[in-house]
C-alpha cells in the first residue's frame, strides 16, 4: 500500500491540481482520497487499486465543484464584489518553483503550453484525457473512474486528443 | 516512422511526468504526510472500535437505568395489587367472610335471647350443637345451612 501511494501521489496531485486550479485544494482532495482509500478498498487486489483510486479522487472533484457552486451562489446572493475572486483558472496556479518564464527549461515552457491548453477543456475531457494518456487507464477503469460509459469516455478523449493537438501545433506530433 | 498518435501522446506523457520532478519539496513533504497518515489508520483499528463503542456503551447504560428505575417502581406496586388481587379471587377467604356474617348474625340473636329471661334454655343448646356438627367434621360445606336452620331455631324459641 505505502508503494502504491508512493508511485501515485504526485501524479494525484497533479491531476487534481489540473481539475480545481489551487494546491491547497488539490492537497486537500488527494488526502481525502487516501484516506478514503485505505478506509474501503485496502483488501481488495493489488491490480484494481489504481483504478479505484482514481475513482475516489474523481469523486472528491466533482464533490468540490458541486461545494464550490453552492459557495458562488451564497457569494451571489449576499452580494459579494466578484472582483474578490480571480476568475481566470491560471492566475490561480500557484509557480511552484517561483522563477520568471525566461528562467524555465524549455521543458518547463513545454509543460506550461501543456498547462495552459489542458485548462482550456472542459473538466470531464481533461480528466478523461490524463486518465487515459498519463495514467494509462483503460476505456473501461476509465469509465469506471468518471462514473459515465465507455461510449463517453471515447467522445471525451477523441475531442480532447484533437483539441490539442490543433493548440499544441505541429512541434507536439 | 512512428504513429504521429503515439509520438503525440508520448510527448505529452514525458511532458508531464517531467513536471511532477518540478514539484517544490513542500508539496512533496505534505504529500508524504499524508500518506502515513492514511496509512495510520489501518495500523490503528482499535482506536477506532473504542470510539464506536463509546457510545454504544452510553446507550446500553441508560437503557440498564431506565429499566431498573421501571423495576423498582412496580415493585413497590405490587404489594397492594396482590392483596387485592388475592382477595378478590381465593374462593376461600370469601366463604370465611360470608361464615362470619352469619354468626354474627347469629350472636346478635344469641343477645337478644339473653335479653329475654323466659327463653335460656335455647340460646344455650344451639352454640352447642352447633360446636358439635364442626367438631365431628360435618364438612364446611354444609355448615352454614346447618347454623341459618339453629338461628331460625332459635328465634322461634
Amino acid at each position: 500500500m505505502e508503494n502504491f501511494f508512493k508511485s501515485i501521489e504526485r501524479q494525484a496531485f497533479r491531476l487534481a491540481l489540473f481539475a480545481c486550479h489551487n494546491e491547497d485544494d488539490a492537497l486537500d482532495l488527494v488526502q481525502e482520497s487516501m484516506c478514503k482509500f485505505v478506509d474501503k478498498y485496502s483488501n481488495k487486489p493489488d491490480s484494481e487499486w489504481k483504478a479505484l483510486f482514481y475513482k475516489i479522487l474523481q469523486n472528491k472533484i466533482r464533490d468540490f465543484y458541486r461545494r464550490e457552486a453552492i459557495r458562488c451562489r451564497w457569494r451571489v446572493w449576499l452580494g459579494k464584489n466578484s472582483e474578490d475572486t480571480v476568475s481566470e483558472p491560471l492566475e490561480q496556479l500557484a509557480d511552484l518553483q517561483g522563477r520568471t518564464p525566461e528562467q524555465e527549461t524549455e521543458t518547463k515552457y513545454k509543460f506550461r503550453q501543456l498547462q495552459h491548453e489542458l485548462l482550456q477543456l472542459s473538466l470531464k475531457q481533461q480528466q478523461v484525457f490524463l486518465l487515459r494518456a498519463w495514467e494509462g487507464l483503460s476505456v473501461k477503469e476509465t469509465a469506471q473512474a468518471m462514473n459515465c460509459s465507455e461510449g463517453t469516455v471515447k467522445t471525451h478523449f477523441y475531442r480532447a486528443t484533437e483539441q490539442l493537438k490543433k493548440k499544441l501545433g505541429e512541434q507536439w506530433l | 516512422m512512428k504513429d504521429p498518435n503515439e509520438n503525440f501522446a508520448e510527448n505529452i506523457r514525458q511532458t508531464l511526468n517531467q513536471s511532477l520532478d518540478d514539484l517544490d519539496q513542500n508539496t512533496l513533504s505534505q504529500l508524504n504526510q499524508m500518506k502515513y497518515r492514511a496509512l495510520d489508520q489501518t495500523r490503528k483499528p482499535s482506536r477506532r472500535i473504542v470510539w464506536g463503542a463509546v457510545p454504544a456503551t452510553v446507550v446500553a447504560l441508560l437503557l440498564v437505568f431506565m429499566l431498573n428505575v421501571q423495576q423498582s417502581k412496580t415493585q413497590q406496586t405490587m404489594p397492594t395489587d396482590i392483596s387485592l388481587l388475592s382477595l378478590l379471587t381465593e374462593a376461600d377467604t370469601l366463604d370465611f367472610y360470608a361464615e362470619d356474617i352469619e354468626f354474627y348474625q347469629w350472636l346478635s340473636e344469641v343477645l337478644n335471647d339473653e335479653a329475654d329471661p323466659g327463653n335460656q334454655r335455647g340460646h344455650l343448646s344451639a352454640p352447642l350443637e352447633s360446636d358439635l356438627v364442626f367438631s365431628r367434621g360435618n364438612g364446611r360445606e354444609n355448615g352454614s345451612e346447618y347454623r341459618t336452620a339453629r338461628i331460625s331455631w332459635n328465634i322461634r324459641g
